[in-house]
This record gives structure tokens, C-alpha cells and sequence, in this order.
């Protein structure tokens, strides 16, 4: 049965602050799903101790590293599910259904590459770079964030080796603006692909300048999620396919889109 | 001495008395891939209708002390598409399926009826009189005893399918509805569907869902259906599958004693859709140690104070 190689058992080796409002957690498995999940696929979580929390939680699998069997979250604190992450200390087992989803569609041969991160988007790219820079594609990243408290992962992707600007809105670190004010100079780049991650006031900016250059993109969404395996229809977001316009399931379909195919205007 | 959870609850031959609530386990495919369709006493696929339906703006679902809010709108692709698409695939089991029917034009649920009728691989068919009546203003078929009834006839008269009705909670008095669907020729009765509610975002002063209001589900209404369970048994002779915040077996056993037959475990497998695993073994050993041999013999045997 397939369910062996969803649910798993990790424990909790660091879940350490990195920003005013972001945490990283570091599981370690037995290879069953840090050998396993592709850049852009998710994991669900049950928070242990706390039977309060009935559904489980959906997180992008910032990455992997397969030969230690480590896996990264990083995660936003944004209610109670990631309020009581926090409390997680190392030891503690939890319990992941994964890998979920679809990753990331990844080039075939090396290309210039766009990543477009906003806050808590900027982590669903980091095994996406790694893996782009180690297949000589050359990476760009643009990341946004509300204020220089907020920002994380600058050096991160620094040390992938792609170029990074960083945009805050309130300018009080790297570039004042939105990531949509300062993706100009990458465009004209000869950019092969574009890959774009963050809130859809984000995105919603961000894509129409990638289709008005013809450049050829995918931008993994989130919504509320039931189970995460595709039965409840509860993250649903209209994509047009072949002339329709069609209802998908972000867990199963998704969680990574076509530019062309999804339906970010409304 | 082997514990025996079989039973025939309306003509189905059921290994055990484990079904999954319609909607909480899709078409069959994806629950599939964690769970063996044959170890469930019967599987009740997602509620269609005839034509395909959008549902409802998301967010579709909000997670409340206790339990989970939602209002999917009866997302479906439509009757040919689940008789092309899904019914093939759940036909490779052995395992019972049920369909959910459900429909907003009272005519529309007879004729889900008839075209079900035609197909091999259905044991029964579950009457979601649970949905909005569009014809009248947008209440609940299900909360008038009469239109209840009269779909439930016209459900039965298009189809030799066993015909379950599942019962909205939204209701004063559910056993004057329980009456009408069985005068009416109902082999059994399901409930409860989802008890009506609403959330709303402090922060955003919006509703949590995007249909503004939605069914709770989970261990909060457990006890809401358990009394509707009981309320029926003492008030119609049909069977009843009990359903409502089943998340162990603990769980099972509190129902079947309310006089459920057979039970539904909805909610609880998006969190663990292994949980009839769980079940199944907890009735076992429950059964053993008490020298019960069969699950039945508990139904209804609830004791009450002299």
C-alpha cells in the first residue's frame, strides 16, 4: 500500500527564529521523504500534543538534504497550527503525510532562470535554486519583504549563487518598493523561465510583466486546505485549459501552475 | 470466539459497519492510495448532480474549536462524468458504493435516479435532501417533512437501488422528517449532514468562509447527532447509519448504542485517513473483551436511569 510512503514519522532536530516572524524547522526522516520530495512539493503536518488542532498543515519543503535525511520548513507564524510549531523542541516527533503535490516544472537543458519570492514564497525556492545553479542554469532571485526586520534568506541565496535583490516596502533595507517595481532589469536577461512564489497582491503584479515579455513562467499558490490529498475540494483555484475554464485542486493539481493556465486576475 | 461486524443494513452485505461520510474520501481514488477500498464496510462516493457545478468561492474551509467548518458547494463534474470517470475505477473494488445524489430542482433527483439505475457497480443511492431548494427561496429540501418525502418516492419509484436518505440536523423535530422518507419508502436513513454555522475573522471583520456560512463537521457535533441517532431509532423501523465527529472507536461503539447500524467517519480521515485502521481493531478488541459476537447485538442498547 502507497500510504507507507506518505505518512512518516520525522523528528525535530533545530526550529530556530530567522526573522521577526518566520521560523525554520528541521526535520530528520528515514529518507522517506528527504530522499523523495522534488523543489516545489509540500508536506502536511500533524501538530503533535495537540489534538485541539484538527486538520493538519500544509508547508512548501523549503529543501531536502538527502544524504543527512534532513528536511527544512520554513514557516510564517500566522495562527494557532504555526503559534504551537514554535513550541516544537528538538526530539520531538511529528507526524508528515507527503510528498504532496506537484514541484516545479525544472528546465532541461541550463537557462537564465527568475525567481520571484515574497515573504514566506521566498522558501518553496530555495531547493529550486540549489537545484537550478547545480544544473548550471543561471539563477536571478528577486525577494520581497514588508521591512528589514522581516527579511530572510538573502544569504542563503547568495551562497546558492544567484543574484539577489532584495526589496522591503518601507525601504528600510536593499530596494524600496514591491518586487514588481524592480524585476526590470532581469527581464530583459534572455530569461528562459521564471518561477514565482508570494502573496497574490504579489502576484497579480508580477506575472503580467512576465507574459508581456514572453517569458515563460509557473507560480505555486496556497490556499486553506481540508486534507491535502485531494478528496475534500476545499483549495480549489480556476485554471483555463484547452478554451475552459476549469476548477483545480491546489494540493493535487497544484500546488505549482502554468502562468498561461491560472486565473490571477480576480 | 472471532468477533463478527458484519451485517446487511438494507440489502448491502457489509464486511463491517465502517462507511465514508459522502465527500470526505472523493471518488475513491486518492483515499485509495492510502487505504485498501475492501477493508470499509461500504464507500459513498462525493454527492453529484446532473449537470457540472462550480461550488462555492474558497476559502471553502475554517477549522473551529472542536471542528471544521466548510461550505465546498457540491463542487461536481456532473453525473456522465462520475459514470465515465469514477464509477469504473471504484467497480475494480469489492467493497459496497454508494452514491450521493443531490440536486436544487426537485425533478433533477429522479432523474439522477433513473441514470444510476442503469449502471452496474452501485448497491445503493444516498438522497442529499440536505442542499438548498432553489425553487423555494433557498431553504433546505430536507427541513420539510413532505418535500422530503415526495423525493424520496420519486427517487424509489425510478430505481430497484437501495435508497438511503441522509437527514439534515437543521430541523426541529428530525424524526418528523425520519417518518416521512420511510412512509415514503426509504430503506435507510443517514445522519447527521452538517450542523449550520458561521466564523467570522475579527481581525478582518470578514467571514472565514467565502460563502459567508457553511456545515460544521467534527467532534463538536458528536453529541448533536448522537441524540438525533437515538431520536430516529425510537421513531422509525428503517436502518440508520450514524454519522457526526467519529474519530475512534470509542466513538463507534457510543453510536451504535444510540441505535445506529452501520456508522460514517468523515472529517476524521482528513487528518488520519488510516483512523478505520484504528477503528476496526479498537472494536475488535473491545468485543473480545466484553464476549460480544456481534456488533449488532449492541444497537439501540443504550441504558437509561429507571
Amino acid at each position: 500500500m502507497e500510504s507507507n510512503k506518505l505518512l512518516h514519522t520525522a523528528t525535530v532536530e533545530e526550529n530556530t527564529q530567522i526573522c521577526a516572524d518566520h521560523f525554520q524547522l528541521i526535520l530528520k526522516d528515514d529518507g522517506g521523504l528527504s530522499k523523495t520530495t522534488l523543489p516545489g512539493q509540500f508536506v502536511n503536518v500533524v501538530i503533535p500534543q495537540r489534538l485541539d488542532l484538527l486538520l493538519r498543515r500544509p508547508f512548501s519543503v523549503a529543501r531536502t538534504d538527502p544524504e543527512k535525511n534532513l528536511l527544512y520548513i520554513v514557516y510564517r507564524i500566522v495562527g494557532k497550527g504555526t503559534g504551537a510549531m514554535v513550541e516544537l523542541k528538538p526530539g520531538t516527533k511529528i507526524d508528515l503525510m507527503g510528498p504532496l503535490g506537484n514541484g516545479w516544472h525544472l528546465p532541461k537543458a541550463p537557462m537564465n532562470c527568475l525567481l520571484v519570492g515574497g515573504g514566506c514564497g521566498v522558501a518553496p525556492l530555495w531547493a529550486l535554486a540549489e537545484h537550478l545553479v547545480r544544473e548550471r542554469s543561471r539563477v536571478f532571485t528577486v525577494m520581497g519583504f514588508q521591512s528589514r526586520d522581516k527579511v530572510f534568506g538573502e544569504d542563503i541565496f547568495r551562497q546558492i549563487q544567484s543574484e539577489v535583490t532584495v526589496t522591503t516596502d518601507d525601504g528600510s533595507y536593499g530596494c524600496e518598493g514591491f518586487v514588481c517595481d524592480h524585476l526590470e532589469p532581469y527581464l530583459n536577461q534572455k530569461i528562459g523561465r521564471a518561477y514565482v512564489c508570494g502573496p497574490m497582491p504579489m502576484v497579480r503584479t508580477v506575472i503580467p510583466q512576465l507574459l508581456q515579455k514572453k517569458i515563460e513562467g509557473e507560480v505555486s499558490l496556497e490556499e486553506i486546505m481540508g486534507c491535502g490529498y485531494g478528496v475534500c475540494l476545499s483549495c480549489v483555484t480556476e485554471v483555463e485549459k484547452d478554451g475552459r475554464v476549469q476548477k483545480q485542486r491546489i494540493c493535487t493539481e497544484g500546488p505549482v501552475f502554468s502562468i498561461r493556465e491560472v486565473k490571477w486576475q480576480s | 470466539m472471532k468477533p463478527d461486524l458484519s451485517l446487511n443494513l438494507c440489502g448491502i452485505d457489509m464486511a463491517n459497519p465502517i462507511v465514508t461520510c459522502s465527500g470526505t474520501s472523493g471518488n475513491g481514488r486518492e483515499f485509495a492510495r492510502f487505504l485498501d477500498l475492501n477493508l470499509l464496510g461500504a464507500f459513498t462516493a462525493k454527492s453529484i448532480t446532473l449537470d457540472k457545478r462550480p461550488g462555492n468561492p474558497t476559502p471553502r474551509i475554517a477549522e473551529c474549536t472542536g471542528g471544521i467548518l466548510n461550505s465546498i458547494g457540491i463542487q461536481s463534474k456532473g453525473v456522465e462524468h462520475f459514470i465515465q470517470e469514477d464509477l469504473p475505477f471504484l467497480k475494480q473494488y469489492s467493497v459496497p458504493v454508494i452514491v450521493s445524489i443531490s440536486a436544487t430542482h426537485q425533478e433533477d433527483y429522479a432523474r439522477l435516479a433513473e441514470i444510476l439505475d442503469q449502471e452496474d457497480g452501485i448497491k445503493a443511492l444516498e438522497v442529499n435532501i440536505s442542499c438548498p431548494n432553489l425553487e423555494a427561496g433557498g431553504s433546505s429540501f430536507g427541513a420539510d417533512p413532505e418535500l422530503s418525502g415526495r423525493i424520496i418516492k420519486q427517487v424509489k419509484d425510478r430505481t430497484h437501488l437501495s435508497v438511503i436518505a441522509k437527514l439534515t440536523p437543521n430541523v426541529t423535530d428530525i424524526t418528523l422528517i425520519a417518518r416521512s422518507v420511510e412512509a415514503n419508502g426509504a430503506d435507510a436513513v443517514s445522519l447527521i449532514n452538517t450542523v449550520a454555522g458561521m466564523a467570522i475573522d475579527i481581525h478582518s471583520r470578514r467571514p472565514k468562509l467565502g460563502n459567508v456560512i457553511g456545515g460544521l463537521s467534527g467532534p463538536a457535533i458528536k453529541p448533536i447527532a448522537i441524540k438525533k441517532v437515538w431520536d430516529t431509532y425510537r421513531s422509525v423501523s428503517i436502518p440508520i447509519i450514524g454519522m457526526g465527529g467519529i474519530n475512534s472507536w470509542e466513538d463507534v461503539i457510543e453510536f451504535i448504542l444510540a441505535g445506529s447500524s452501520a456508522v460514517g467517519v468523515g472529517t476524521g480521515l482528513f487528518r488520519n485517513p488510516l483512523v478505520v485502521m484504528d477503528i476496526l481493531e479498537g472494536i475488535t478488541a473491545f468485543m473480545k473483551e466484553n464476549g460480544i459476537e456481534r456488533l449488532d447485538s449492541l444497537r439501540g442498547q443504550v441504558e437509561l436511569p429507571s
